[in-house]
């Protein structure tokens, strides 16, 4: 008993009194302090950014113009469908926990296990919810064939936010003797590429400001005939994967730039990736043969992960250049672009497939004012892009035995195909039609389950009121994708669209939901229960009528604290989507989409403070929204408690 | 179905006002029509519950099922080798190499270190800071400094976490890395001296642009929230019988706070510590922003443990989460090893977390003071 209080002068144990206060107050001041230094630090970084042209305007790499607006709207409406779903979940467990008990022994236990569970649901990182999204919701455990939506090509998209335009095409010359032989020397560009991709991820910001001049000169080389042998030689040229990678970095076109300047800065990557891609086919399709007929099983393995390789670096390449030229297209209609680009044979797979949509919009546009002969002449390339687009989903299940055809890429088909419908001579409908019937012989699901997503998109497009209107063919507002599809688009599995990402938000704030409502519900006095079930309500009727009228408020309070969380969460929406450079409002349930913190977290993870400055403003507004949650919270508990 | 109210909390509710009149609310209907809703709504109260069990079951399905997968069989890697991450391995390596090289390590230890740093500074931060902070909130402050008080630590607990990490990156990494000196002569002590002698203005503490120290903070001062208000409840709930009676023996406030109070709350308070050191673990957004991106070097070049990079706080370290989302945002592709590998990790962190909240729980059961 050394140290009791009486063995302690009572000066000390005043003074001991004192200092703790101090420490005490010391340690409160210290929170409201950081939240000070917190706000004003980000006020002071943001300030200048904020106004109607910050909320107003999409990402851009100037930061001047640089704008919140896809973002901010889909933050609404992945909050709007998260709460849309965990309010009646979050609200009907509550009352199960706190108003039936069952007196049974089992379902004691089972109602115990529940309650415990809520508590381990609120201890899950959110990570492991937005896991447990892209399981369920976006992919649904792959249970639907063809449903392996692989994650969006990020890493080059994103760049596009922070580069500025510039397409001028610059040889870099490689250091070093200069290689002898043509085939030489592509290899030693392919090294360089290499050499300067691993560079690039060194220092970023230099490689920046050289990436466009590198673009173009990889542009010219690719489609050099030397490149294409080195490609096809009897070992692939170590690097091909970042030259790949390099090569697929959209390009980023002027908006207001004319259409003959937009078609000729396309033209040339569109001719390089083709050839690339060309040099790539080439080489995997023999060693699929070989694999095929191989005699030993060792050896059909090698040479099935060697085309599997190839297959990868050509998706890696097929992935990135959709979400590019789909950039690029969305925003210029095409009518230039074609010609210079190369014809047919540059539309098929790739581009026709991928981006059929807009592809499909600049030939309708087109068919209004063009010649005819101009208008047949485009009417081939469709065909072209159509038979390429199935050829590739057939050869697509020959290889994998999967679906290759996704619901989106139906989609696009489908749009391709109803504009060559609409705008399409007697001749071109036949052929169309005739498509349409032969793929009711093809063999394999992937077809049928293409053609089954392509005659629901077409029902879809058809039934739009919209649909076929000239003002729909207002493609030329950059930050508005032209979007035919109506909101309530559903497709199985969700993908990786609003309506999941609102899903899994709803995963995350659901305990905080059960909680609040929980706490709120043993709020309510006993005794107004008892006086219902005494004037005869049964015991449902007691809960709907009496006790939760009187949580309402408690209820209301806790639902705006989960509404906070959810705009504010991150990891799980980075987990489903992946960090994604968007330029459009999402137009449907299953549209592709970013939110405020998302966008944050990329411009913060910029090394440049122009874009520190921009994520600054974007907390500000994020903060200015919580804050007004948060009044909203606590009007509720004044009015109520008063 | 019968119901029963186990709750006796007659807390004042005074402005409780039903909608409807009583007359209004029990019209008598239908009993066949009476009995088939209450079922109906019945029905749909059950299927809310076990909604709840199942996200629980799947977290656990889907983690197992990755995982299973990921050490099951070789998987590519980005450059198309085969790659088999046995169990052994992952538990039995102490480097996580997945990326670069031609031996790729796939050792969780690393990780599972850079997420303890960040944690243990968080924790440093967050546990005296908030623990005080709600003695004073229940004992000693006055009701007009809890009405300020309270809301803003509400805000601070409703402030995104990514914009702790950005808070992390631009302001508390540069304040540290500040030169002292400048500010005031007598400060200079604090200027930082390198191997060689050389005193360096800037950067005392020789932190990086990314860090383990700055990220830790941040993660601490978003767990101060939590932390102050689930011990400030559980202070409150220790019973005023047992403060009068300490005041009654002649103990000072002070005493009475330290030498009864927070020891009758104690289960509370542990277990909102547990509370907070499960959400330091999975915070995700700080640690990627401000944390970096190098998992601990466990190793030095000879294979022997390198002490120094194992318990500095100035350099790089990569946290599981962070691993996670670097995965995810990246450029590894669906089906590689490297992709692979993130659901691993994810069902380490599920299961630290997992054990944490199960323990915070046990703790608060078992050692809860019943006061009649």
């Amino acid at each position: 008993m050394k140290n009791t209080p009486q063995s302690q002068s009572p000066a000390l144990r005043k003074n001991l009194d004192r200092l703790f206060q101090a420490v005490c107050i010391l340690s409160a001041a210290s929170a409201v302090g950081v939240l000070l230094v917190l706000i004003l630090s980000i006020a002071l970084k943001g300030w200048k950014h904020l106004g109607w042209g910050f909320i107003s305007s999409i990402a851009s790499p100037d930061a001047e113009k640089s704008g919140v607006l896809p973002p901010l709207v889909g933050s609404v409406l992945v909050c709007l469908i998260c709460m849309l779903a965990a309010i009646p979940v979050g609200v009907g467990t509550a009352v199960l926990l706190e108003e039936f008990k069952p007196k049974d022994k089992w379902l004691g236990r089972l109602h115990g296990l529940a309650g415990v569970n809520i508590t381990n649901l609120a201890g899950v990182p959110s990570i492991v919810y937005g896991i447990l999204g892209v399981t369920v919701f976006a992919t649904a455990f792959g249970v639907f064939e063809g449903s392996e939506t692989a994650p969006p090509a990020i890493g080059v998209q994103w760049f596009d936010q922070y580069t500025l335009p510039d397409n001028s095409a610059v040889f870099v010359k490689a250091d070093g003797p200069a290689p002898q032989t043509p085939e030489a020397q592509a290899r030693a560009v392919i090294k360089e590429t290499a050499r300067f991709c691993a560079a690039a991820k060194a220092a970023p910001d230099q490689a920046k400001e050289a990436l466009p001049l590198y673009r173009g000169a990889l542009e010219t080389l690719a489609t050099l005939p030397e490149t294409q042998k080195a490609l096809a030689g009897a070992t692939l040229p170590a690097g091909t994967r970042d030259l790949c990678a390099a090569l697929s970095a959209p390009a980023i076109l002027p908006a207001d730039g004319d259409l003959a300047s937009a078609g000729a800065a396309l033209a040339p990557r569109i001719q390089a990736i083709a050839s690339v891609r060309l040099a790539l086919r080439n080489r995997a399709l023999p060693l699929e043969a070989q694999a095929a007929s191989a005699a030993s099983e060792k050896e059909r393995d090698a040479l099935d992960s060697e085309s599997a390789h190839l297959r990868r670096l050509l998706s890696a390449l097929q992935d990135d250049t959709k979400n590019a030229l789909s950039l690029a297209l969305g925003a210029h209609p095409l009518r230039q672009t074609l010609a210079p680009a190369g014809g047919n044979r540059l539309l098929g797979g790739d581009i026709g497939y991928q981006t059929g949509r807009p592809v499909a919009l600049a030939f309708k546009s087109g068919a209004q004012e063009e010649a005819k002969a101009e208008q047949e002449a485009r009417l081939d390339a469709l065909a072209g892009a159509i038979k390429d687009a199935l050829d590739e989903a057939r050869e697509g299940e020959r290889h994998t035995g999967k679906v290759r055809m996704t619901a989106a890429g139906a989609d696009q088909l489908a749009t391709l195909l109803l504009a060559a419908q609409k705008i399409g001579t007697p001749g071109v409908q036949k052929m169309l039609a005739g498509k349409l019937a032969g793929l009711d012989g093809a063999e394999g699901s992937a077809l049928r389950k293409g053609r089954a997503g392509l005659l629901e998109s077409l029902r879809q497009t058809l039934a739009s009121p919209a649909a076929g209107h000239p003002n729909e063919l207002a493609i030329g507002a950059p930050s508005m994708r032209v979007n035919r599809t109506l909101w309530y688009h559903l497709a199985l599995p969700f993908g990786r669209g609003v309506l999941a990402g609102g899903l899994t938000l709803m995963l995350v704030v659901l305990p905080v939901v059960i909680v609040a409502s929980q706490e709120a519900l043993r709020a309510v006095p006993q005794t107004l229960r008892q006086a219902a079930l005494g004037l005869g309500a049964t015991p449902l009727q007691t809960v709907t009528q009496t006790v939760l009228p009187a949580a309402t408020p408690g209820i209301c309070t806790g639902v705006i604290l989960a509404l906070s969380r959810a705009i504010g969460e991150a990891a799980p929406i980075l987990i489903l989507g992946g960090v994604v450079y968007i330029t459009f409002l999402p137009g449907h349930l299953m549209d592709s989409f970013t939110v405020m913190p998302l966008q944050i977290f990329s411009w913060a993870s910029e090394p440049k403070a122009e874009f520190h400055e921009l994520a600054a403003a974007g907390i500000l507004i994020l903060i200015l929204v919580l804050a007004a949650f948060n009044g909203i919270a606590v009007l509720i508990r004044h009015k109520t408690t008063q | 179905m019968s119901s029963h109210f186990p709750h006796a909390a007659f807390l004042p509710f005074a402005s409780v006002t039903p909608t409807a009149t009583p007359a209004a609310i029990f019209v008598p209907r239908s009993p066949v029509w009476r009995r088939l809703r209450e079922a109906a709504t019945y029905a749909a109260l059950i299927a809310c519950g076990l909604f709840t069990l199942a996200i629980t079951l799947t977290i656990l399905f889907v983690l197992a099922r990755e995982s299973w997968d990921f050490f099951a069989h070789p998987h590519p890697d980005a450059q198309g080798n085969l790659e088999q991450v046995t169990v052994g391995g992952f538990f039995g390596d102490l480097s996580w190499n997945p990326l670069l090289g031609g031996k790729k390590h796939f050792g969780i230890w690393p990780l599972v270190l850079g997420t303890l740093k960040v944690t243990a500074i968080a924790m440093a931060f967050a546990l005296p800071l908030g623990l005080i902070t709600a003695v004073w909130l229940a004992e000693y402050a006055s009701k007009r400094a809890r009405t300020i008080l309270k809301p803003i630590l509400e805000l601070l607990a409703g402030i995104p976490t990514v914009v702790f990490g950005f808070f992390a990156l631009t302001v508390i990494t540069p304040l540290l890395a500040m030169d002292f000196g400048a500010i005031h002569p007598s400060l200079a002590f604090l200027t930082h001296t390198d191997g060689a002698g050389h005193t360096q203005p800037h950067n005392p503490l020789g932190l990086g642009v990314y860090n383990a120290l700055s990220a830790g903070i941040a993660v601490g001062i978003l767990c101060l929230p939590i932390v102050t208000s689930m011990a400030e409840d559980a202070v409150r709930a220790v019973p005023k019988a047992l403060r009068e009676g300490a005041y009654g023996l002649g103990a000072s406030k002070f005493e009475t706070s330290v030498r009864v109070v927070v020891p009758a709350a104690l289960s509370g308070i542990i277990s909102a510590f547990l509370l907070a050191i499960s959400r330091a673990i999975g915070e995700t957004m700080v640690v990627a922003l401000a944390a970096g991106s190098k998992p601990v070097e466990m190793l030095d070049p000879e294979g022997a443990l390198a002490w120094r990079s194992i318990f500095s706080i100035n350099d790089d370290v990569q946290a599981m989460t962070g691993y996670m989302v670097e995965r995810f945002k990246g450029d590894a592709p669906h089906g590689t090893v490297e992709f692979a590998s993130s659901f691993a990790v994810a069902a380490t962190l599920f299961i630290i977390t997992l054990a944490l909240t199960l323990a915070g729980n046990a703790i608060r059961k078992r050692f809860r003071q019943v006061y009649a």
